[in-house]
């Protein structure tokens, strides 16, 4: 092959090129230290940098709610376990005043019990970062406080049933809160079937005993109607001693919608059900009615529940004035009491539930959170050794360049002419 | 024979010597000269004579000084340089396109997207925090401000492409202009039998430099006039040259004749890589952002308006983002002067959070092109990366074709110092030779006049 000058000048500047950019290539990689700068240096691999990201940064943002929250149970966990000591000390000094000894001393009792009482009070009150702990989500006013006239505790914000709801990771909500009503709130619970057969116009009733916030008994009436398949229409009524409504107006009716198959309940006027809660301020009444447990079935069965028919407050409130009164704290009253701590103690338990819930998660997303940067790691970051080991190469490459083509390049037949 | 032939043999050979040597020197001189084609000579007998029955050489001429080039080798170097120019165009603007979208780094949209929904997702925690509302607030401007200096800065780019495409055309005219000046000139100097061959080489550099711009076809005719067609338009001939101009058809940058407005059928050259990256990688970088954008505003206002805010009393209804259009993600002002115009509580009690955590969690639904959002724009930005990568190696291979050709056309055509200088060594020992004889033949005339 016939070698011309522009030949020998061109083929060298274009190696000496090609090396040099190899050379700035691997410069740039060392000293950022990443393998990818830019989407066009590994298509692929940009993607998944993105994704894995993408991942780091979630898993960061749910570790932040999630060490928040281990800061609310643990404030929550703190202030039931006030309660419960203040529960234990109401019950150790109902048990004593009924000492034969201290009856001359029964308002002692009294005072103590008001003591636990109002203790009770600030930690059913209790906040965490301006949000009440057991009184949902209205965080308007403090949930709890005595009635005007002393003779009860109400709640003062329009509910604490709300749920204070936080994602610790794409699937995992978590309610994070024991709320006001399932605390210290009566939950009746409807359960059982309507029948799925009845014919429209079918009316299934039942009824059960409430108690509003001083003790007074009161019934509770439900009633559904069949309008269509799978569709009832609910309607309640609350009636005295004397059987009257307590409501001018009766409340508007419900429409029920249940599955066609699983029979399980639906809708409640077109949502999800949730708690309804029943409120009458003139007739200290505060509950909740929860139908989430009824279903529409071909065996119909139906009955009323409630995870507690007094309310603690009221019972500590009569227990202290009965003392304050000479009169000894009733058997009643102490089942009563006794069933609240033993009911506090589930809250405390199902708290601890959560909080160990928390706990796993987090360790969950540590792990995952060391993994997905253990991935970013190997796919983005530069192996220092192995880079600086191909540029010493590059670089002896570009020196023997530089050397030969310094002989070669300015050699001619004129050098021996 | 009289001794008088021997001068006139020696001197057409000194003369002949004497043009060799000339053109050697030329050669010499364009030895670094890329665009210079080296010529040979080529030497024949001179015509004999006839006389006495015999045949009398008449000494050396000169027949021709030709240009040693291959027309085959220009051609496959014009049309690789073309693709190569198309290529290296385009990677040049998708790599100021990549620099725009800054990804994969914290600058992206990537991490402004995750930003956004992880601030809904840490607003859960304390829905009525003012604090955790201006991060909301703050990490949604960003996402606004980072889409807009995407979508501009991808605007300008295109702009700049337009403007390029038009001075480039410009340039063609000119080029045509000038080969068509050039070829007067070769035609005239070959009617009156002088050969052009640097006019030639002028012309066939600025041929080259116009198959850096377009897709160009070269036929050369029996004048040496050169033929020029551009992507299947004659833009040159021996009656003379079209001008060319730009026009936008159907969102396609094109370039079209300037008389009837016939569209080039742009194949290479840097227009044609301009052309491309204008009319097809642009709108779709562009239409995907616009995509992307409409969705967020449709997901996030869909849940947001169903939320309530924390004034009171707590309103529904309230937009997130007004509204999206050209890059401009635009928040509902209300929310910048009012961050308790918020809505993230499902009941209207500031402590739910349940539509903050349906907005936190569109970021794991499939809500755009059957995947979450910032999947899809991960897939618009390996795209992206593909088209830059794919332009590179386009660009890379055909490189590599044109370093060969180059070499082919530096082997036939280009100057070799060694090679010139043994001919200047030949040529100088055949005039030294002519000049001899000369002189020998002047010994032997006075040779012959003492004799008288």
């Amino acid at each position: 092959m016939r070698i011309s000058d522009v030949m020998l000048q061109s083929s060298f500047i274009n190696n000496l090129n090609r090396t040099k950019e190899q050379l700035a290539k691997m410069q740039e990689q060392s000293i950022t230290g990443k393998k990818v700068l830019r989407p066009s240096d590994n298509p692929s691999s940009s993607v998944t940098i993105l994704s894995l990201q993408k991942q780091i940064s979630n898993g960061e943002s749910y570790l932040k709610n999630l060490d928040y929250s281990k800061g609310f149970i643990t404030e929550s966990e703190s202030n039931l376990n006030v309660m419960e000591y203040e529960l234990s000390s109401i019950l150790s000094n109902m048990t004593l005043s009924s000492d034969p000894t201290a009856q001359g001393n029964l308002n002692i009792f009294a005072e103590q019990i008001d003591l636990s009482l109002q203790s009770m009070l600030d930690a059913a009150n209790a906040s965490f970062d301006g949000k009440y702990l057991f009184g949902g989500t209205d965080f308007s006013a403090k949930p709890y406080d005595l009635t005007s006239d002393g003779a009860s505790v109400e709640v003062k914000t329009s509910g604490v049933g709300g749920e204070q709801k936080i994602s610790f990771s794409q699937n995992i909500t978590q309610k994070l809160n024991v709320t006001g009503t399932e605390l210290f709130g009566t939950i009746v619970k409807q359960s059982g079937s309507l029948d799925s057969g009845a014919a429209n116009g079918t009316i299934i009733t039942d009824q059960k005993s409430i108690f509003n916030a001083e003790g007074t008994e009161f019934t509770l009436k439900t009633s559904y109607g069949k309008t269509a398949d799978n569709t009832w229409n609910f309607t309640y009524d609350i009636e005295d001693g004397t059987n009257t409504s307590i409501f001018g107006t009766p409340p508007t009716a419900k429409s029920l919608v249940f599955d066609s198959s699983s029979g399980v309940l639906k809708t409640v006027n077109g949502v999800s059900p949730d708690l309804m809660n029943i409120r009458d301020s003139s007739n200290k009444i505060d509950f909740n009615i929860d139908l989430r447990s009824l279903k529409e079935a071909s065996a119909p069965a139906i009955s009323m529940s409630a995870n507690q028919e007094n309310d603690i407050f009221n019972v500590i409130i009569k227990i202290r004035d009965n003392l304050k009164n000479g009169i000894l704290p009733t058997g009643e009253q102490l089942d009563q009491v006794q069933a609240f701590h033993k009911h506090l103690l589930n809250k405390l338990s199902q708290n601890g539930n959560i909080y160990n819930q928390i706990e796993n998660t987090q360790e969950l997303w540590n792990n995952r959170i060391f993994n997905l940067q253990d991935l970013y790691s190997k796919e983005q970051d530069v192996d220092q050794t192995k880079l600086i080991i191909d540029m010493q190469s590059q670089d002896n490459q570009l020196q023997i360049a530089y050397k030969l083509s310094s002989m070669i390049l300015p050699k001619s037949l004129l050098d021996y002419l | 024979m009289g001794l008088s032939r021997i001068f006139d043999i020696s001197r057409r050979s000194l003369a002949t010597y004497q043009k060799a040597m000339d053109i050697t020197s030329h050669n010499v001189a364009n030895a670094s000269n890329e665009n210079y084609t080296r010529q040979r000579i080529s030497f024949s007998a001179e015509n004999p004579e006839k006389t006495a029955g015999f045949i009398w050489g008449a000494g050396v001429k000169i027949d021709d000084v030709a240009r040693i080039r291959s027309t085959l080798v220009d051609s496959q170097l014009r049309t690789s340089n073309g693709e190569f120019q198309m290529q290296d165009q385009k990677s040049a603007i998708l790599s100021q396109i990549e620099q725009v979208f800054s990804e994969p780094s914290d600058l992206g949209i990537s991490n402004s997207l995750t930003k956004f929904f992880n601030s809904w997702n840490e607003l859960t925690v304390t829905p009525n925090s003012t604090a955790l509302r201006y991060q909301v607030v703050q990490s949604s401007q960003q996402l606004s401000s980072r889409v807009k200096t995407v979508y501009d800065s991808i605007n300008t780019i295109k702009y700049d492409t337009m403007r390029d495409f038009t001075e480039k055309t410009t340039r063609v005219n000119n080029l045509l202009k000038q080969i068509q000046q050039v070829n007067v000139q070769v035609v005239d100097s070959g009617a009156v039998g002088i050969s052009a061959n640097d006019l030639m080489d002028s012309r066939d550099a600025i041929i080259d430099e116009l198959s850096t711009l377009v897709n160009v076809s070269v036929i050369t005719d029996n004048k040496n006039s050169a033929n020029v067609s551009i992507g299947g338009i004659q833009a040159l001939d021996a009656s003379g040259y079209v001008e060319f101009d730009v026009q936008v058809i159907n969102g396609k940058l094109s370039l079209v004749t300037k008389e009837n407005h016939a569209k080039v059928s742009l194949s290479g050259g840097q227009l044609a890589g301009l052309s491309s990256v204008y009319s097809e990688k642009i709108p779709d970088y562009i239409k995907s952002l616009d995509d992307l954008s409409n969705r967020l505003v449709e997901t996030v206002n869909e849940q947001h308006q169903k939320g309530y805010s924390l004034s009171d009393p707590p309103q529904n209804g309230i937009l997130f983002f007004d509204s999206y259009s050209d890059g401009n993600l635009i928040i509902n002002n209300n929310i910048l002067n009012d961050i308790n115009q918020i809505a993230v509580s499902a009941d209207g009690t500031e402590g739910n959070s349940e539509i903050a955590v349906k907005i936190a969690n569109i970021n794991h639904q499939k809500t755009l092109d059957g995947t979450t959002m910032t999947d899809f724009y991960s897939r618009m930005i390996a795209r992206l990366g593909n088209d830059k990568q794919t332009s590179d190696r386009f660009a890379e291979t055909t490189d590599l074709v044109i370093q060969q050709l180059t070499q082919q056309k530096g082997s036939v055509s280009g100057v070799s110092i060694d090679e010139e200088m043994t001919n200047i060594i030949k040529y100088q020992r055949s005039y030294q030779a002519s000049a001899r004889l000369i002189s020998i033949a002047d010994e032997m005339l006075e040779t012959v006049i003492r004799m008288v």
